[in-house]
């Protein structure tokens, strides 16, 4: 007889085996249900009675597709419970993009500080992002025409970004003025020094690699235009605009967002994600008002707290004609009740706090024509308040 | 007759509950059996068998009409020509399963429902997965086959037990370890399409096909049907116990007879082995039930602890061999 004795099982079966089955506690109405419902339900506040005059070369439907993306966030991680609603559509979204500008800057400095300290400009730091960005940029970035004229390339000029690399790197003190009045402001021409010193290339390289973009399906989120020129930029097909430059989908803004809060990006940098959220924090001072702020809606106010935000507005097609509005957010619910109740629901015993919620939410919306709605903004208001309070008291549908 | 064979009869000596979560019409003329018991988890398929038991309703069905409402919103409805569904839950929640059986004029005989909850998947395996990936040491090597284990079938292994109780959990242990050993050696798809597959030799008369793809084990623990022809939780074997040989070429020669000896039972025997191993809940019991009767034909007076943990865990290690090659003959 064969005297191989391999005992049947594992350590990581044993710990496997051990969980306890799944309980009914988590069977709640998702929040999907909700926010299909409110959309719905508020349909004229979101999407123009009246076609509104749209230039020939955008589709003519496309302006009912308003984009909604909400993330409930646990203490240290996303919840399960996401909902969207035409959030996979790529849509231009102006200054919204901004914040991949940000996110781009923040893992270069990020990789500087964990890199061997010496000068930002030296020769092995900069072959090993163009590496880098060779190998996992999109290929119609790669292949752009980006010539020395070109105020962009593909690389990130890392002497004026960076003041060296290794542990005590940090940003210069003119890009991190610049990147300021990019978020704060959401300045155009400090997006545009931003941008250009990052580089298309390492924007995309980025972008890719964090899972935001997928080259494959072109869904997800791309910025290869700088807010300042219209020459050097690199456009690709979206859904409510002819193919622009500065493009997301909300599910995917509304992940970096999340990211960006729970301190998932960059990884391993406390300093750098507080240096990012510290920008998009609100209330800005000397800075943009969040669309959905109280002091712009009409007779309803928000049933949350804003923490971060981020705006985006400009005009469609070549005729640069009707305006989409859009916005990234971290929301805090402001009953604290209603959060506890929906966590006893789901954890009845307090004895899995990891999966309760923390009453954050990241939202991201696009593609809204409020210059063509009476309501102007209420109507986002709207399905945000309903849809998140019946979720968290779990209301009939 | 769109009834298959092996949707006519629930096993001798068991109800539809022991094969997964269950209806009964109130008369009993007809069943519908979930593979998973609720919660069921977001994402992740779910087959249900509808058993039509009595003649005449048997005779009338044409077709299935299958209806899946999530929280009350509008069903989404399938019409099957054979009595099986796959469902997907999309969100957390409540799910109405309803099934109308349908004659050849699309007009109703019977209805069966079954209401269930959906979950998230389980987030204490899900973490485990997540700080396995960037740990040493042992971890969830095989996330996707402990998803499938953790998510559909926990209750059911966590249930298995002896006749007679012994201390420790050695046995579970080793049931857990045969379950996951099957579930890694065919995806939930390839075991469907060899249920699929056997149900339909079993519904014709197609016996050289029923023998060669019989040589795989079924279900969930990968179980093998003279095995259970020949240890059958309660009642006479259908088989008598036959030890084969172990070298490869003799083995696989025996195991064909015995395949061939499986096939030429009584036709309800074999639906009901084949539907004791297509159920995960019985599935998992009768690898159990299996497992024990091999330690009790070889090893007598050994407990399952005896068997994991003594001698380096040979016993264990034999058991094993016999429940995926054997019986064996051992002198």
């Amino acid at each position: 007889m064969c005297k191989t004795t391999t005992p049947p099982h594992t350590a990581g079966q044993a710990a496997i085996r051990g969980f306890q089955p799944n309980t009914a506690a988590g069977a709640v109405i998702p929040l999907k249900s909700y926010l299909q419902k409110y959309v719905t339900q508020f349909d004229s506040h979101l999407v123009p009675a009246t076609p509104p005059t749209l230039p020939s070369d955008v589709d003519p439907l496309a302006y009912k597709r308003v984009a909604f993306s909400i993330l409930p966030l646990r203490s240290k991680d996303a919840s399960p419970y996401y909902a969207g609603v035409f959030d996979d559509d790529t849509d231009f979204s102006a200054s919204l993009l901004k914040v991949a500008a940000l996110f781009a800057a923040g893992e270069l400095l990020a990789d500087a500080k964990s890199a061997a300290a010496g000068p930002a400009n030296s020769a092995s730091y900069n072959a090993g992002l163009k590496a880098e960005i060779l190998a996992n940029a999109d290929t119609r970035i790669i292949h752009a025409n980006l010539p020395a004229a070109s105020p962009v390339g593909l690389y990130p000029k890392t002497a004026n970004i960076l003041t060296g690399t290794g542990p005590s790197a940090d940003f210069t003190s003119n890009f991190a003025a610049k990147q300021k009045r990019m978020i704060v402001e959401s300045d155009d021409p400090s997006a545009g020094f931003c941008i250009d010193q990052l580089g298309y290339g390492y924007i995309s390289a980025q972008l890719i690699e964090e899972g935001f973009f997928d080259p494959a399906t072109s869904v997800g989120m791309w910025l290869a235009g700088d807010y300042v020129q219209n020459t050097y930029v690199v456009r690709i097909p979206c859904v409510n605009d002819h193919p622009d430059d500065e493009l997301t989908t909300s599910r995917q803004m509304c992940r970096l967002f999340s990211m960006i809060r729970l301190k998932l990006v960059p990884e391993h940098d406390l300093a750098t994600n507080k240096l990012m959220q510290d920008l998009l924090a609100e209330p800005k001072t000397n800075g943009t008002t969040p669309w959905i702020d109280d002091s712009r809606l009409h007779g309803i106010t928000t049933s949350f707290t804003i923490r971060l935000d981020k705006i985006g507005v400009a005009g469609l097609g070549t005729a640069q004609t009707p305006n989409v509005y859009s916005e990234g957010l971290v929301i805090e619910w402001d009953d604290d009740h209603q959060v506890d109740a929906f966590n006893a629901r789901i954890d009845p015993g307090n004895s899995n706090p990891a999966i309760r919620l923390s009453g954050e939410f990241a939202v991201c919306w696009q593609n809204l024509m409020v210059d063509n709605l009476s309501s102007r903004f209420n109507g986002v208001v709207e399905v945000l308040n309903s849809c998140i309070s019946d979720f968290l008291d779990q209301k009939a549908l | 007759m769109p009834v298959r064979k092996t949707e006519t009869r629930i096993p001798d000596g068991f109800g539809a509950a022991d094969l997964g979560e269950s209806a009964v019409a109130p008369d009993g003329g007809c069943a519908l059996v979930s593979f998973i018991a609720a919660p069921l988890v977001v994402g992740r398929a779910n087959t249900y068998v509808v058993f039509v038991t009595d003649a005449g309703l048997a005779a009338q069905a044409q077709s299935f009409e299958w209806s899946f409402s999530e929280n009350g919103a509008s069903a989404s409805t399938q019409t099957t020509s054979i009595g099986q569904c796959l469902y997907t839950p999309s969100g957390t929640g409540s799910l109405a399963v309803g099934l109308r059986i349908l004659d050849g004029s699309n007009a109703e005989r019977a209805t069966l429902a079954l209401t269930q909850t959906m979950v998230p998947p389980h987030p204490g395996l899900e973490a485990f997965i997540d700080a396995a990936k960037d740990q040493p040491g042992p971890g969830a090597s095989n996330p996707d086959v402990s998803r499938e284990l953790v998510n559909d079938y926990n209750p059911y292994y966590q249930a298995v037990a002896l006749p007679t109780p012994e201390t420790g959990d050695a046995f579970q242990q080793f049931v857990f370890s045969m379950l996951f050993e099957g579930a890694s050696k065919r995806s939930p798809e390839e075991r469907g399409q060899l249920i699929d597959a056997l149900a339909q030799a079993l519904d014709g008369s197609a016996t050289d096909a029923f023998v060669d793809q019989m040589a795989e084990g079924v279900g969930v623990c990968s179980i093998r049907l003279p095995l259970l022809a020949m240890m059958p939780a309660s009642g006479a074997p259908a088989l008598p116990w036959t030890e084969i040989p172990q070298a490869s070429a003799q083995n696989e020669f025996a195991d064909q007879k015995l395949r061939q000896s499986f096939a030429a039972l009584d036709e309800s025997r074999r639906i009901d082995c084949f539907n004791l191993a297509r159920f995960p809940k019985s599935n998992i019991n009768q690898c159990g039930h299996i497992l024990a009767a091999l330690r009790d034909h070889y090893f007598a007076g050994a407990n399952f602890t005896d068997v994991l943990t003594g001698m380096s865990g040979t016993r264990a290690f034999w058991i094993a061999m016999h429940f995926r090659q054997g019986p064996l003959i051992t002198s």
